[in-house]
């Protein structure tokens, strides 16, 4: 995997994953249901990912009393973190298909 | 009738606890937020929240809320191991990577100049044919030192006060002004330095040869 400033783990890729096949901006619940990641582990990757502007994050649009509900907060990858993503991914399929290259 | 009762008191229990771990998950959702750095409470309190709100069931929104304090207390240490990290490269590493080798030639210098157990010849030069010779011990390093750099120093500049070889060894200005004045000098003299023994710690070197003779 590449150096950066970050461990880029299996859970960050599933992760950036989700968002990279997400068409729209999702919520941190969303992200969980697709990753079935734990909100422990979730929300340190996402605070991780935003620091370093992998990922971005707005509030839901409308007044919470409105909407009867705590507001949800969007999450959507920006242009440096799927460029960075697709060269993990890239580089991950890279070496399973020199293991099953060594396999076979 | 007991069974019943007890079955009726049993239920009731867990409709009570299962009532209130929406409120107990909301409790620790609040302790996990506060947990977080400043900057990021108001913020994850309402993400949070929400993220609660969309997840059905007491004992998931519970098991949820454990998962927040867990996510607060990871980020509480990896901001710690930040500014640790920030600290020891802004810092440290640099007050190491000045000062060691400064503690380092300052402490060699501290040594040798404790030492004070050099010995050397100096010798006169009185511009006539017979030279004089002083054999001074205990030359502190930095004289050794200059004395071998410059071979000719004026006398003149070490019989001044404020000549700082004179302050390390007050003594050698007036040892050797002692021993000119002493004589009829017909031109300025020179001092021309010769090292004749070793320039080892005399400690050392006597300790070396008792050694020898114990043998």
């Amino acid at each position: 995997m590449g150096t950066y400033n970050f461990q880029v783990t299996t859970q960050t890729l599933y992760v950036l994953g989700a968002l990279l096949s997400a068409k729209h901006e999702i919520s941190g619940a969303d992200i969980a249901r697709l990753t079935k990641l734990s909100s422990g582990t979730l929300y340190p990757i996402l605070m991780r990912l935003e620091h370093h502007r992998w990922i971005e994050s707005q509030w839901e649009v409308g007044d919470p009393h409105k909407l009867g509900r705590p507001r949800r907060r969007l999450y959507q990858i920006t242009a440096i973190g799927a460029r960075s993503a697709r060269k993990e991914f890239k580089q991950i399929k890279t070496a399973i298909g020199g293991l099953a290259w060594d396999a076979s | 009738m007991g069974r019943f009762l007890s079955n009726l008191l049993a239920e009731l229990c867990a409709g009570e606890v299962m009532a209130w771990l929406p409120w107990i998950a909301l409790r620790i959702t609040r302790v996990a937020v506060r947990a977080l750095p400043k900057a990021h409470r108001e913020r994850y309190e309402e993400e949070w929240r929400g993220h609660l709100n969309e997840v059905p069931g007491a004992l998931t929104k519970l098991g949820l809320a454990c998962g927040f304090a867990w996510a607060a207390v990871k980020t509480r240490f990896d901001q710690v191991r930040v500014a640790e990290i920030t600290f020891y490269y802004g810092v440290i590493v640099p007050f190491l990577a000045l000062m060691l080798p400064m503690m380092g030639f300052m402490s060699a210098v501290w040594a040798l100049r404790a030492r004070r157990g050099y010995v050397a010849s100096l010798l006169v030069d009185m511009g006539s044919s017979r030279d004089l010779q002083i054999t001074i011990d205990r030359i502190p390093l930095g004289l050794a030192l200059h004395l071998a750099l410059s071979p000719h120093v004026s006398l003149e500049s070490l019989d001044r006060s404020s000549y700082h070889y004179s302050i390390w060894c007050p003594s050698l200005s007036v040892e050797i002004e002692e021993f000119i004045g002493t004589r009829v000098l017909h031109s300025d003299p020179f001092l021309r330095f010769g090292m004749k023994k070793s320039p080892l710690p005399l400690g050392w070197r006597n300790a070396k040869v008792g050694a020898s003779r114990h043998k």
